[in-house]
């Protein structure tokens, strides 16, 4: 079974480095977008995905606005937040917003995978 | 053939029939007559007129009425027959090189110029082209001319070729034989002499069997097995297969001669050698570099000189000889893991080294994250996901040494067999020991390294009496061998491995 995920991020840089992690998993497609705006669009063009790997910071919409606006219609997806706001305030904000896990930058790749075991997990999932 | 209309003009008709000609019936004009009257003339004979034919018998007819002489004219003209071209056989294989062409600023070794043709399965041979349609022609009186019909291109096809469509291809590989009227491959090339400049270079899919010898510098190359009947000299021989050599090669040290599987010989000598499975020579090798993934075995004669590398063991009558000719005897030994070594452990270093840098620049980094700005933090991301490939790199190249590494451990044996004499000058060298011979021992021996004590020694064992004897051993100055233990851990006690099997 293929599992898709969503990676928003406006580095391309960073959304390169996040396909090279998950290429080691089977099955995994990649879908992607350089803000919440394209983010959101993406969902609608591709259809229900997985999981969503979400930065926080990011032109035109946030990734925060961009979870937010998900999860009026989406209670379901997994969210993972990947981003440099490591204040405890603002990772209480997210999970508020309906993110079910954070990684703070910078990560190794193993952490970032670990962090998307432990999501799909609790959803009752596997990579 | 001429036919007289009247006094005053001629009217010839070709033997053909295709054409009819008028002309002057005497030498000057003696009366006029019309165009008209010319026509009807011709007409009257069954002749058909086209309209350059009128335009020239009207002129033809001015000319007479102004007492001028006119010449011969072409009254009427008939359509030859276009007849069919004959069906012809394209060639679409290269034929062996000819003769250059003294001004062809080309040049061509005259070793490579063979007329052996080799060909490939599926390989196009002959396209068979069909007659081209001609057309009927008339003659003068209108009558139908025939045109004569083609002939079908013909070529009859023997084993190993099969028509499809209008084109003949090659069925196995082989070597091409064509003749005016048949085609065939034979999946066995034969030469009953030697491979000479008479012969060429050789290079064949098939299986290869030479009569008699292969001269110096030549080469012959096959992807099957390969049976000189007589000596292999100075030349280059390459088997896919096997080499079955019942003359004895003799290498002059620059013959070269390497089977994918086994090589059986009369002799060697003065060679480089390569089998990817066992080596089997009847007297004697002499001088010779060689390596075998397999086992060495001399049936009645000396190994003397060179460097012999033989991964599952070497069984001869003498090792060395009493003029103290050096001899390097590498067992148990695979020639793959030290070219792996050499090539990928440099490689595997230096990714670490890199790995390590990285890890180092942006270890300070981590340490002081919450004083990092957003870039910052993106950029130590970057690096520490650089960290993990080039390890993963280094872990990728590792694993594949490892490979080689525990085939060696799994596969090898460390054994030699003496029947009768071990001679001085002779170093024996098993994976990190190795002995050098000071005094002959008298065989049968079995040599083998072995544990004594904790310490692993080269023991020659008399096969008559049992008693064994520890030659002088000591650690190869090999680092590869420290290298490989550091990374996969030691080899395994060579006695254990022995009473395994």
């Amino acid at each position: 079974m293929v599992m898709k995920f969503l990676l928003v991020d406006d580095s391309r840089t960073m959304r390169n480095i996040w396909k090279k992690v998950l290429s080691s998993l089977e099955n995994s497609e990649t879908v992607e977008a350089g803000d919440g705006v394209e983010g959101l669009n993406a969902i609608k063009e591709n259809g229900p995905v997985d999981i969503m790997l979400i930065d926080w910071n990011m032109p035109n919409m946030d990734g925060l606005t961009m979870v937010k606006k998900v999860r009026e219609t989406d209670k379901a997806t997994p969210i993972i937040m990947v981003t440099t706001e490591a204040e405890k305030p603002r990772i209480i904000e997210a999970i508020k917003a309906g993110v079910n896990n954070y990684v703070v930058k910078p990560f190794t790749p193993d952490a970032l995978l670990g962090k998307i075991d432990e999501t799909l997990k609790r959803a009752g999932q596997t990579a | 053939m001429p036919i007289t209309a009247n006094k005053l003009f001629r009217i010839n008709v070709s033997n053909d029939k295709l054409t009819a000609t008028l002309s002057l019936n005497g030498d000057a004009p003696a009366s006029t007559v019309s165009a008209e009257q010319i026509e009807k003339e011709i007409t009257d004979l069954g002749i058909r007129i086209d309209e350059q034919g009128k335009k020239n018998i009207a002129q033809f007819a001015t000319k007479l009425a102004q007492q001028k002489i006119p010449e011969v004219t072409v009254a009427a003209q008939g359509v030859p027959p276009k007849h069919d071209q004959d069906g012809r056989i394209e060639k679409l294989y290269e034929s062996p090189s000819e003769e250059p062409d003294a001004s062809d600023n080309k040049t061509q070794s005259h070793y490579d110029r063979s007329n052996i043709i080799s060909v490939k399965k599926d390989q196009q041979l002959l396209r068979l082209i069909p007659p081209v349609d001609g057309a009927d022609g008339a003659d003068i009186y209108g009558k139908t001319i025939a045109h004569k019909l083609g002939r079908e291109a013909q070529m009859k096809t023997g084993p190993g070729v099969e028509q499809k469509d209008d084109v003949i291809i090659a069925a196995i590989n082989g070597k091409l034989e064509c003749t005016d009227e048949k085609i065939w491959v034979v999946d066995k090339l034969e030469i009953s002499g030697d491979v000479d400049f008479s012969v060429g270079n050789v290079n064949f899919g098939g299986e290869i069997e030479i009569r008699k010898n292969v001269l110096d510098l030549f080469k012959v190359h096959s992807k099957s097995s390969i049976t000189v009947h007589g000596i292999i000299e100075a030349a280059e021989i390459h088997a896919g297969k096997d080499l079955n050599n019942l003359g004895g090669v003799a290498g002059k040290e620059k013959g070269e001669i390497s089977a994918g599987q086994n090589i059986n010989a009369k002799y060697i000598t003065n060679a480089h050698v390569r089998a990817g499975q066992d080596i089997k020579v009847h007297t004697e090798i002499v001088n010779c570099d060689l390596a075998c993934k397999g086992s060495l075995t001399i049936e009645k004669g000396p190994l003397v000189g060179g460097h012999i590398l033989a991964f599952k063991g070497v069984k001869v009558k003498d090792l060395g000889s009493e003029a103290d000719v050096k001899t390097l005897v590498e067992v148990g030994i695979d020639e793959d893991l030290r070219l792996k070594c050499d090539k990928l452990m440099p490689e595997i270093q230096l990714l670490r080294r890199k790995a390590e840098k990285v890890r180092q620049v942006v270890e300070p980094l981590i340490q002081n994250q919450k004083y990092l700005n957003s870039e910052q933090k993106e950029k130590a991301t970057e690096l520490l996901y650089m960290a993990s490939e080039l390890d993963d790199q280094a872990e990728s190249l590792t694993e594949e040494l490892r490979g080689v590494y525990q085939k060696t451990i799994d596969e090898a044996v460390s054994e030699i067999e003496v029947t009768d004499t071990l001679y001085t000058g002779v170093t024996i060298r098993f994976p990190h020991i190795e002995a050098f011979i000071t005094s002959p021992l008298a065989g049968p021996l079995k040599i083998v390294p072995r544990n004594v004590d904790h310490v692993l020694q080269i023991l020659a064992i008399d096969k008559t009496s049992g008693s064994t004897h520890a030659l002088n051993t000591s650690v190869t100055n090999d680092p590869m061998w420290d290298t490989l233990e550091k990374l996969f851990g030691p080899l395994p006690d060579p006695a254990e491995k022995s009473e395994e099997k």
